[in-house]
């Protein structure tokens, strides 16, 4: 079957968490990524790192704000936020203290790497314990910010109530999960 | 409740209007249960994220692992060392027969891409986006006048680098070199992009000896940024 590497369609297939799409996106920019972020003298595995942060930071922005890039294209789109964690990263390892001042205020889509709590890190271990079904609902809510009555048309629930029941029935399983391991 | 629900994820979205993002703070600050709620969802959206992350990166791991089993990088491979080499050659000689500094602006000029400011749709449309939006769609005699207006409101370096590269664009060479001038001498993050450019344009006003200057410059700030050619260039002129 000849896969479809249309910009627009590869766009609405990350935005519907289409995992093999973000395989696609990654193989399709990774030379030219990883040519770019060599001038930067960082060594190959640190950027091999970058590029892959930089594709799920893409993806997750698609997938958490159902993002359309409006003239800018996926790729300029990816760099962007390439180029944000290359100066981060140098930032950090204190190298190129001069780009500072200039990179204080850019506001790239870029998720920052959240400083997680040890609860939130428990918490997210157990979400890659409980059960599928339970998994892809509060996935659908909580991560891609899907509204209930979404949820019902992307999914086979059959309806708004369905969805709710089966939703807190999660979360309290969840959280007596949680209580085991505290 | 339902309408607290709908604020609380337009807010994780980024999709809520200045209003409702007041509201959002108005009501975490006076109204319990929401801010409760707002926690709640919170602790479960990052902690998804985190989640969502480590199972990305495995997954990205290892379709690395398979193509670097699968492909050496070109270098390595002797073949394409010396085709590559061949087409610098023949791409020396060309220059050889048709020579003159315009051409070699010709030559080496494109257009250097946003890589300041990805243009996004339902982002509230500020004027550098629609700057940017100007430039991205090769408008770059309006986009020249955005950049301006906006740096007549904000010095921003990289918006000056931007309007440089919008005059390059629409053939305005006059009002670009005074600006890459500026601009090559100052640190930061289009140094090396300015001096190139730089060169370029001096190429274009056949003033040579400071093209020359300015190629061998960038060799301290980044060796490898244009390196092959740079050394074309410099053989030639």
């Amino acid at each position: 079957m000849e896969r479809n590497t249309d910009p627009q369609n590869l766009e609405s297939r990350l935005r519907a968490d289409d995992k093999s799409a973000l395989e696609q996106v990654y193989k399709l920019y990774r030379e030219e990524f990883l040519n770019y972020v060599k001038r930067y003298k960082i060594d190959d595995a640190q950027a091999m790192d970058i590029y892959q942060d930089t594709i799920i930071a893409m993806h997750q922005n698609f997938v958490t704000k159902q993002l359309q890039l409006q003239q800018s294209s996926l790729k300029t789109y990816l760099f962007g936020i390439g180029k944000n964690k290359v100066f981060r990263y140098l930032k950090l390892s204190d190298r190129h203290l001069r780009w500072e001042a200039d990179f204080e205020d850019q506001e790239l889509e870029s998720p920052e790497e959240p400083g997680l709590s040890p609860q939130q890190k428990l918490l997210a271990r157990k979400l890659n314990q409980i059960s599928e079904r339970c998994r892809e609902v509060l996935l659908l809510f909580y991560f891609r910010n899907l509204t209930i009555s979404e949820i019902v048309e992307q999914t086979h629930y059959k309806d708004v109530n369905t969805v709710k029941s089966h939703k807190s029935r999660c979360m309290k399983n969840l959280k007596t999960l949680m209580g085991v391991d505290q | 409740m339902m309408e607290h629900e709908e604020l609380i994820q337009g807010y994780f979205k980024q999709s809520l209007s200045e209003a409702d993002s007041q509201k959002v703070i108005r009501l975490l600050k006076e109204d319990a249960e929401f801010k409760a709620a707002f926690e709640t969802y919170q602790q479960m959206h990052m902690a998804f994220k985190k989640a969502e992350y480590d199972n990305l990166k495995a997954q990205l791991q290892a379709v690395e692992s398979k193509i670097s089993e699968q492909t050496k990088p070109w270098y390595i491979q002797p073949w394409l060392r010396y085709a590559a080499a061949s087409v610098l050659v023949i791409a020396l000689g060309v220059n050889f027969f048709f020579g003159g500094s315009d051409n070699l602006y010709d030559d080496y000029f494109e257009t250097y891409p946003n890589v300041y400011q990805p243009v996004i749709r339902g982002a509230a449309s500020t004027s550098i986006s629609d700057a940017f939006v100007f430039y991205e769609n090769g408008e770059f005699e309006q986009a020249a006048a955005s950049f301006e207006q906006l740096l007549a409101q904000q010095d921003d370096i990289n918006l000056k680098f931007y309007r440089a590269m919008a005059l390059l664009s629409a053939g305005d060479t006059q009002q670009a070199l005074p600006l890459l001038e500026q601009l090559s001498e100052t640190a930061f993050e289009f140094q090396t992009e300015s001096k190139w450019y730089l060169a370029l344009t001096y190429l274009k006003l056949d003033q040579k000896e400071n093209a020359k200057s300015q190629l061998e410059q960038m060799d301290a700030i980044d060796a490898e940024f244009k390196a092959e050619q740079r050394n074309s260039i410099l053989k030639e002129i």
